[in-house]
């Protein structure tokens, strides 16, 4: 070998020493290396398992306290797990005997729970499923569930859970409040009153009553506001009520409008509204009631009508009546005077037949001037005509004395002092007149008395006048009150006096009545209503 | 690039041109490693550029013929290092047609941060394969080297047609076909 080749060899050994060095340093710093990550991968390790033990003891404490009954079931319905809850709600045990949870399911049900439970295997997890179940007892549960798959590590479901929630109650009370709303909805849709509900005021529902009465549909009533079916001039105080009600202020109202009708005609109503609030008091939605009165409200202002028309000819009446007594009393005044001079011209030539008769005809007229004054007395006692006053009755009585002519066996006597009332003067007078004038001329006692007394009612004053004299026959009590009609046939007696009696006395809202023995006396009673 | 590529082309020149040339190259090239290499470490490519150039000079050899000679010679040592990896194949085609998703698999597993070529498959039938090799380093030929000895392995052999997509030889077409 020659020296060259020798020096090669030992460049090249040199070489290959140093590679091996190389290579030796590159090993171990891979073995480091390997062995860091190996430590690491320990580390994770023991991290993963104690957050698996901490997790599995959550998930068992979770399964422990859960209020609810909580089942686990493997995909034959075999119940694998179930909580306490579950036991006692289900009567079952799973740890004493085997539960198939299809045993537990109502026959009723078993379509529906095949239909959920392929959903549950599609989608992984099942909702508000809910069904009727029998309990080892045999008593029978509503319940819902909410159920998920559990799987293995290969997403292969293995199981279900499920928790259990009883609505037996919840369920009942449903049905309850089912049936007594179809109650309600065939008294509202029967009512004879239109019923709307409204918010904010659109109109959210109403019945049949008054889609009748307002003529519109009901998808056509939905789209519109009360405001669109009610008349302009009613909108005002509609909308100050609606304010003071959704500002809690009113519960209630009831108010006449007028609504508009499909085909423009007007429905009167009279409109009732009720505040519905919800548990914050807030106004959520108002009820109206609605009562057609269309009818009524026609009748009254025909009744208004009639009554000015009433008036009206009431008042052309009384012109009437005084044009007539004016031009009836003027020719009599001149009847009275030509019989007067008749008599001064021709007493001397006149037997005592004509004297009477002229005087006679005298008298005749006198009756018929009475008559006339009675008649335009009896028109003119109106409403119109009262001027209330404090009248001293003790005092009218002593005026009625001194005027009419008393005979003198008769006497006037005032049981006690009669009281001070509040009235028309003139008519307290014109009533006591009467009775009186008629009660001292129709004694034929020797000693005539009339007797006047009184009685205070909460409400009224009562007055009588009693005499001792003819009497009136029954038959006569209530005729007398009429106009034109007397008892008898006096020529003074016109027939008119009580009836204005009667109309003064009806004024005052009062009654009048009498009683009478013939022969012994008549004690005519009556009443004015106090005034305020 | 790694180790074995350099440690198996020296032995390669060494065994084919003498120990004084290996010297030679290694002493001309002025390579960083000193032309210290271990099979399990990593080096700089252009000493591989500066390895072969140099010994294209000396023995006036094109550099391209070089580096398929050396495919050759390369494919025998890769098989006697992890001869698992060749024994699971039957065929030269289906072991071509695993590189990308096997061999070069295996290869990451032991060294991870090799930086390997791909090998996409255009076509594939029961007695040819096309395929499009693509790498910076541009060593198609060493590609070529590799494919030829497989076949011969399997005691075959195959007409390859290359045809370069990039001039420089980064992205090449191989249309392989087996013989008989």
């Amino acid at each position: 070998m020659d020296s060259k080749e020798v020096l090669l060899l030992k460049k090249a050994l040199d070489r290959q020493k140093r590679a091996r060095a190389q290579a030796e340093n590159i090993l171990e710093a891979k073995a480091k290396e390997l062995y860091d990550v190996t430590h690491h991968l320990k580390e994770s390790n023991a991290r993963l398992e104690s957050l698996l033990s901490e997790k599995t003891s959550e998930l068992d404490g979770v399964f422990i306290n859960i209020v609810d009954p909580y089942v686990v079931m493997d995909l034959q319905f075999n119940i694998v797990k179930m909580n306490v809850s579950a036991k006692e709600f289900l009567g079952y045990d799973s740890e004493k005997e085997k539960v198939n949870l299809s045993m537990l399911l109502h026959p009723e049900y078993r379509e529906y729970t095949a239909e959920s439970v392929k959903s549950l295997f599609e989608v992984g997890i099942l909702k508000n499923y809910q069904a009727k179940i029998i309990r080892k007892d045999g008593s029978e549960k509503f319940i819902h569930i909410n159920s998920s798959l559990i799987y293995d590590k290969n997403r292969k479901p293995i199981a279900a859970q499920g928790i259990i929630r009883d609505i037996t109650h919840e369920t009942e009370i449903k049905q309850l409040l089912a049936g007594q709303k179809k109650e309600l909805d065939i008294i509202v849709e029967n009512s004879p009153l239109g019923i709307v509900l409204t918010v904010d005021g659109k109109i959210v529902k109403s019945n049949n009553t008054f889609k009748t009465l307002i003529g519109y549909s009901d998808a056509e009533l939905k789209k519109m506001k009360v405001s669109q079916i009610s008349s302009p001039e009613d909108k005002e105080k509609s909308i100050e009520l609606i304010d003071q009600m959704n500002a809690g202020t009113l519960d209630h109202f009831s108010i006449v409008k007028k609504y508009t009708r499909k085909d423009n005609s007007h429905l009167w109503a009279k409109t009732s509204v009720n505040a519905f609030k919800n548990a914050q008091g807030e106004v959520e939605s108002q009820v109206a009631m609605i009562e057609d009165i269309s009818a009524q409200r026609n009748l009254e202002l025909q009744k208004e009508e009639l009554l000015a028309e009433l008036e009206e000819s009431n008042k052309g009446l009384q012109e009437y009546a005084h044009i007539v007594s004016h031009d009836l009393k003027s020719p009599l005044r001149s009847i009275s005077a030509l019989a007067t001079w008749l008599y001064e011209d021709y007493k001397d030539v006149l037997d005592e037949n004509g004297v009477s008769q002229l005087t006679m005809m005298q008298e005749k007229v006198e009756a018929m001037d009475n008559l006339i004054v009675g008649i335009l007395k009896y028109s003119t006692v109106t409403s119109d005509s009262v001027e209330n006053t404090e009248v001293d009755v003790n005092e009218v009585i002593k005026n009625i004395t001194d005027i009419i002519y008393i005979p003198n066996h008769v006497e006037v006597k005032i049981a006690k002092s009669l009281p001070t009332i509040f009235a028309d003067k003139t008519k307290v007078h014109q009533v006591f007149q009467n009775f009186m004038s008629n009660a001292v001329v129709h004694i034929e006692q020797e000693v005539g008395i009339v007797n006047i007394d009184y009685k205070e009612t909460p409400t009224h004053w009562q007055f009588s006048v009693e005499d001792n004299g003819v009497g009136i026959p029954k038959e006569y009590h209530e005729k007398i009150f009429k106009i034109f009609q007397s008892v008898g046939n006096k020529e003074r007696s016109t027939g008119i006096g009580l009836s204005i009696v009667k109309k003064i006395i009806d004024l005052y809202e009062g009654e009048v009545w009498l009683e009478s023995e013939p022969g012994e006396g008549t004690t005519f009673y009556f009443t004015l209503k106090k005034q305020q | 690039m790694k180790g074995i590529v350099f440690t198996e082309f020296l032995e390669m020149v060494e065994e084919t041109f003498g120990l004084e040339t290996t010297d030679t190259i290694i002493e001309n090239s002025n390579l960083p490693s000193e032309g210290i290499y271990t099979s399990v470490g990593t080096y700089d490519f252009n000493e591989m550029v500066s390895l072969i150039t140099s010994l294209s000079e000396i023995v006036d050899i094109p550099v391209n013929d070089l580096i398929y000679t050396f495919g050759l010679y390369l494919f025998n040592s890769l098989g006697k290092a992890h001869p698992e990896v060749i024994q699971n194949y039957n065929s030269p085609l289906g072991l071509l047609y695993s590189i990308e998703d096997h061999i070069h698999v295996h290869v990451q597993k032991l060294y991870p941060e090799a930086e390997l070529p791909t090998f996409k498959i255009l076509e594939k039938t029961d007695t040819s394969i096309s395929m499009v090799y693509s790498s910076s380093r541009g060593l198609y030929r060493l590609a070529h080297g590799l494919m030829e000895k497989c076949f011969e392995h399997f005691n075959s052999s195959a007409t390859i047609a290359y045809e370069l997509l990039k001039e420089d030889g980064t992205e090449v077409k191989f249309d392989v076909t087996q013989n008989g």
